[in-house]
């Protein structure tokens, strides 16, 4: 389990700690009381528990890729969800973040698209 | 009993045995009895206090999932109805023409010809044998002279008793080769089209159109009709978590904290991660895949033995659980031993045989270099690369995998494992690849010009290791000059508004 003061990444997902949400970011809904920080296709998500917790997706983002925001109450721990390769749990500290989930070029699409995995 | 707060030398030595006994047993490829597996299940709904329900053996979870998604899409109502229709004189000839011959011509419409004579062939000339022997003797007399409350008997009792294993049995273990042969690489769309629909479609339509609603207020309440809804919930409930809450309870009265620790970590949990996580995850993300009616498994199996270890090794040091507790729990262990994946509906079961093959890496993991990691005797399994399933047919001969396929596939995990089946060397060779930058922090990574298949101009990736120490191949735009710029691209920023994370995991 790691711990960090301002920027950390947990596989294709790189996190910084910030001031403020910015202006028109949309609240994301949790799901079974987990924040889906990020998805994967094979079931391996990045999750954080709900309680104490406020997940938002930035309304205009880089093309091909999300980027989440999240005001924490309390020391919250992003999971990897993989029993295998797993990234090591994150744990942040009370306050507001940003998720960057990491995008890649497709040169036959010739266009930018979400990591999968 | 005084509570165990201090195990001895000798039983702390002992620990590593017993966890590998029950690695091996979750491991276990071994087929068992299928009458063994039946009275485990049957030990299960007894040490419950619920009633017994048929129970049907299957070859895979796969098996299962398909099986109960034809009993309750009407197969049974199917038989029954042509037997129903053809009390008289016919019943041989409705039950060919409609049930056989449908399947069959269905399937070989559908250019499935291999499949359609298989299942005629395998199929129909064992399932003819099983309606004939036990239907025309057993049913049809009965029907005939006893519809009313008696038609229920005896359709329980004959098709269960004897029909049901057969017709089960030799469909499943019959489309297992089929599976196998034809359909390994597509089973989706084979089982959903020319199996799933055909019989959907045909059989049911064309027979239970016909002859149901003749027959509905007699037969309706019989076994047929009573697979219901996935018990999944009430069954682990009672047989799983009440067990495991008053397991855990007797143990916290009886042995110490760091017994029981030592014992979750050392059996438990080391169980759990190597075959629960590892082998249990992949098989419910594929057969989820597939376009049937998903059910969730009532009980994993030798796949979810981890508890019962750890259970069961208080047992070896002497602790002795309520004989209430302990029936339970014996009955637990002899289904984890005997069994693999369970379903549980109202009225019926589905069991499935273990996996006939496992192979994994020194890790645990899911992994074969030559062709599929799991796989049930009905042909159902996948090939899987280090714990990450993979299409069958790159460690199946690589003859599907080239450079092309591995560079470009999309999803970054597999295409990792595409790169490492080939190789990096090989691909950089032949993809007459040049370094652009390299940057010294291998976490940043290595940008790399490729010259791709029926591209114009080169293609650049960011080779690069992420925190586990996994190497990627990412694809960033032709701009990209630096690896620590392809970074920042990736992660939608500009160079200078790109900061190297503190921490990487």
């Amino acid at each position: 389990m790691k711990t960090f003061n301002q920027t950390a990444a947990q596989g294709e997902i790189h996190i910084k700690k910030i001031n403020s949400i910015p202006h028109g970011a949309l609240p994301v809904k949790a799901e079974n009381g987990l924040y889906i920080i990020g998805h994967s296709e094979t079931g391996h998500c990045h999750v954080m528990t709900m309680e104490r917790a406020q997940v938002f997706e930035a309304a205009v983002s880089p093309a091909g890729m999300r980027v989440l925001y999240a005001i924490l109450d309390e020391p919250k721990e992003l999971v990897h969800q993989r029993p295998h390769d797993t990234h090591e749990t994150i744990v942040h500290a009370p306050g507001m973040y940003e998720f960057r989930l990491g995008r890649e070029y497709d040169h036959y699409a010739d266009l930018a698209r979400k990591q999968a995995d | 009993m005084k509570k165990i707060i201090k195990l001895t030398t000798e039983q702390e030595s002992s620990i590593p045995e017993f966890r590998q006994k029950w690695i091996a047993l979750g491991e276990s490829t071994a087929r068992s009895d299928p009458s063994e597996m039946i009275d485990a299940v049957n030990d299960l709904y007894d040490s419950i206090g619920q009633k017994r329900v048929p129970v049907f053996v299957m070859d895979s979870p796969l098996g299962c999932i398909v099986a109960a998604n034809l009993f309750k899409a009407g197969i049974g109502a199917n038989i029954r109805d042509n037997i129903r229709d053809n009390i008289g004189d016919n019943i041989g000839d409705n039950i060919e023409e409609n049930i056989w011959d449908n399947i069959g011509d269905n399937i070989q419409e559908n250019n499935q010809e291999k499949i359609g004579v298989n299942i005629r062939d395998n199929i129909g000339d064992n399932i003819r044998e099983s309606i004939w022997a036990n239907i025309s003797g057993a049913i049809v007399n009965n029907i005939c002279d006893n519809i009313g409350d008696n038609i229920h008997d005896n359709i329980r009792e004959s098709i269960w008793a004897n029909i049901s294993g057969a017709i089960v049995n030799n469909i499943w273990d019959n489309i297992g080769d089929n599976i196998h042969d034809n359909i390994h690489d597509n089973i989706q769309v084979n089982i959903q089209e020319n199996i799933w629909n055909n019989i959907r479609n045909n059989i049911e339509e064309n027979i239970q159109v016909n002859i149901w609603d003749n027959i509905d207020d007699n037969i309706q309440g019989s076994i047929w009709d009573n697979i219901g809804d996935n018990i999944r919930g009430n069954i682990v409930t009672d047989i799983q978590d009440n067990l495991v809450t008053n397991i855990g309870t007797n143990l916290w009265a009886n042995v110490s904290d760091g017994i029981r620790d030592n014992i979750v970590k050392n059996i438990a949990g080391d169980i759990e991660e190597n075959i629960k996580e590892n082998i249990k995850e992949n098989i419910q993300h594929d057969i989820r895949e597939l376009s049937l009616a998903y059910e969730n498994a009532t009980l994993w199996g030798n796949h979810d033995i981890g508890w019962i270890a750890y259970a069961s090794f208080f047992e070896t040091i002497g602790h002795r659980y309520p004989a209430a507790l302990e029936i339970k729990l014996k009955a637990q262990r002899r289904y984890h031993e005997t069994c693999g994946w369970l379903y549980c509906f109202d009225g019926m079961a589905f069991v499935s045989q273990r996996p006939s093959v496992v192979k994994l890496d020194d890790n645990a993991r899911l992994h074969c270099e030559t062709g599929t990691a799991i796989k049930y005797a009905d042909g159902y399994g996948f090939c899987a690369w280090h714990g990450t399933r993979i299409p069958d047919g790159w460690v199946d001969g690589k003859k599907s995998l080239d450079v092309k396929t591995a560079i470009t596939w999309a999803n970054i995990e597999q295409r990792r494992a595409a790169i490492e089946i080939l190789g990096w060397a090989k691909i950089l060779k032949e993809l007459d690849a040049k370094v652009i930058d390299a940057d010294s922090d291998p976490l940043i990574g290595t940008l790399v010009e490729v010259k791709l298949p029926n591209l114009r101009n080169p293609a650049r990736f960011l080779r690069v290791k992420c925190g586990t120490g996994r190497e990627f191949a990412i694809g960033v735009p032709r701009e990209i000059k630096t690896a620590i710029q392809g970074q920042a691209w990736m992660n939608g920023l500009s160079l200078s508004e790109f900061t190297c994370p503190e921490v990487r995991t």
